[in-house]
């Protein structure tokens, strides 16, 4: 290994690492939030509210991420809104992470027996009360493992970034490589087992976490 | 602010630059056809390799799902057509990015047949064996009927992520409707619109793909679970 390869990829761990962790996790934080916000607008059961949620929901999961990316960064702009690089792609991986986040709330708070939140009722609960003390702790377990399995995408689609101009891991290889391009090889093997370090536990605890709730 | 927004909309670019679109809309088809082929062949192969009685087998299997499923389908797509030519392996754009599509995808697919294989009864398996069929042809008629079936949806979830997933080939120079946005935007600097009518044809994609799905998974379930 070459010394150049080296200090290329002190530079990718230095300087693109922190990037790619700040979206990913800017993005998960958003994901989670929405997620829930939007699970539980669900289960409220208003016809209108589930129609404007169902729309957000397959809308964004319906286009490609990287269309959506595109659209914030080149395409907001001419609509009067500006946003830099990371936030762009942390809006639009947020919003993205967000309607599959409602998909597996919505799914974890529908698999609750609905003698629960009936028994609650029976006990004098409201509502709200009946969802945060009551449906919402039980679900939340099932959440776990298919929420981990988000976050292996969200850090695995934070790599779009680098196309927008984001200076993440992929994207300071791609700076790297401009003076010599036998870098390539080198920089994006060790960019894929930094990928691979970061997501692999996560998917190992969620594989454990599923196989013991089931 | 909305509807002030929206007057700054011109669609006309979308009328002028349709026959570019339609290339690249079939473009875009073509390879998520030819992904799905690599995505299926992968998927068996590997879930039959993760489910076999051969420790090197399952454990080469079980290397390449982890590894592929773990890492970002872009970052193979950039491997494929940046590193492997310092290896002096050169393909082309569209080749380069469709079999990168396919080993991620793939990955994800050996999974999802695997856990199918998996949740096949075992007197099935022994069923096959008593009727004195030699391994592959147990797999084949057997085991691979049913594991697929019960996959299916898990599968036709994977399938539109592939679609999708088309849009990173853009990335290496590959026209796709992706990227035939992009040439067009970067002459005529203009995109709102060109990536709103990108977005709508994928969701139309999409949509036409789930219910592909949906009618396949209701006409095989009449042979049961």
């Amino acid at each position: 290994m070459s010394p150049a390869y080296f200090s290329a990829l002190r530079d990718v761990i230095v300087h693109g690492l922190p990037v790619t962790v700040e979206v990913s996790f800017a993005s998960m934080l958003i994901a989670v939030a929405g997620g829930l916000i939007l699970g539980v607008v669900r289960a409220l059961r208003n016809p209108a509210l589930d129609a404007i949620v169902i729309a957000y929901v397959e809308v964004l999961r319906g286009i490609p991420l990287l269309v959506l990316m595109f659209f914030v960064f080149f395409g907001l702009p001419q609509l009067g809104f500006h946003f830099p690089e990371i936030p762009s792609a942390i809006i639009a991986l947020g919003l993205w992470g967000a309607a599959n986040a409602t998909e597996i709330v919505r799914g974890a708070i529908f698999s609750i027996a609905s003698g629960q939140s009936e028994a609650g009722s029976a006990l004098g609960l409201g509502w709200l009360q009946v969802m945060t003390s009551i449906v919402l702790p039980q679900a939340l377990r099932r959440m776990i493992p298919p929420f981990m399995s988000l976050f292996v995408a969200i850090v695995e689609s934070s790599s779009l970034a680098a196309l927008i101009g984001v200076r993440d891991l992929l994207e300071i290889v791609r700076i790297k490589v401009e003076n010599d391009a036998t870098l390539w090889l080198p920089l994006l093997i060790s960019i894929l087992f930094i990928y691979f370090l970061i997501n692999y536990p996560i998917s190992l605890l969620s594989q454990r976490l599923e196989k013991r709730l089931a | 602010m909305p509807l002030l927004a929206a007057a700054r909309l011109d669609f006309s670019i979308v009328r002028e630059s349709l026959p570019e679109l339609g290339s690249g809309a079939l473009w875009t088809l073509e390879v998520t056809a030819t992904g799905i082929v690599g995505m299926l062949l992968v998927g068996i192969v590997g879930a039959a390799m993760r489910t076999s009685n051969s420790a090197p087998a399952r454990g080469f299997a079980t290397a390449f799902a982890e590894f592929f499923r773990n890492t970002p389908p872009l970052v193979h797509i950039f491997f494929a057509y940046f590193a492997l030519p310092v290896v002096g392996i050169k393909l082309p754009a569209f080749v380069a990015g469709t079999l990168a599509l396919v080993f991620y995808q793939g990955a994800i697919a050996i999974e999802i047949l695997r856990a199918g294989i998996e949740a096949v009864p075992k007197g099935q398996f022994e069923a096959a064996s008593a009727l004195g069929l030699s391994g592959f042809e147990q797999f084949r008629s057997i085991v691979m009927p049913q594991a697929f079936r019960i996959s299916l949806p898990a599968l036709g979830n994977n399938l539109i992520s592939l679609l999708k997933n088309t849009s990173l080939i853009s990335a290496i120079g590959a026209i796709e409707i992706t990227g035939v946005a992009n040439d067009i935007i970067a002459i005529r600097l203009t995109s709102a619109e060109l990536y709103l009518t990108v977005g709508a044809f994928y969701l139309c994609s999409v949509f036409i793909l789930s219910g592909i799905l949906r009618s396949t998974e209701a006409r095989l379930a009449r042979y049961g679970t």
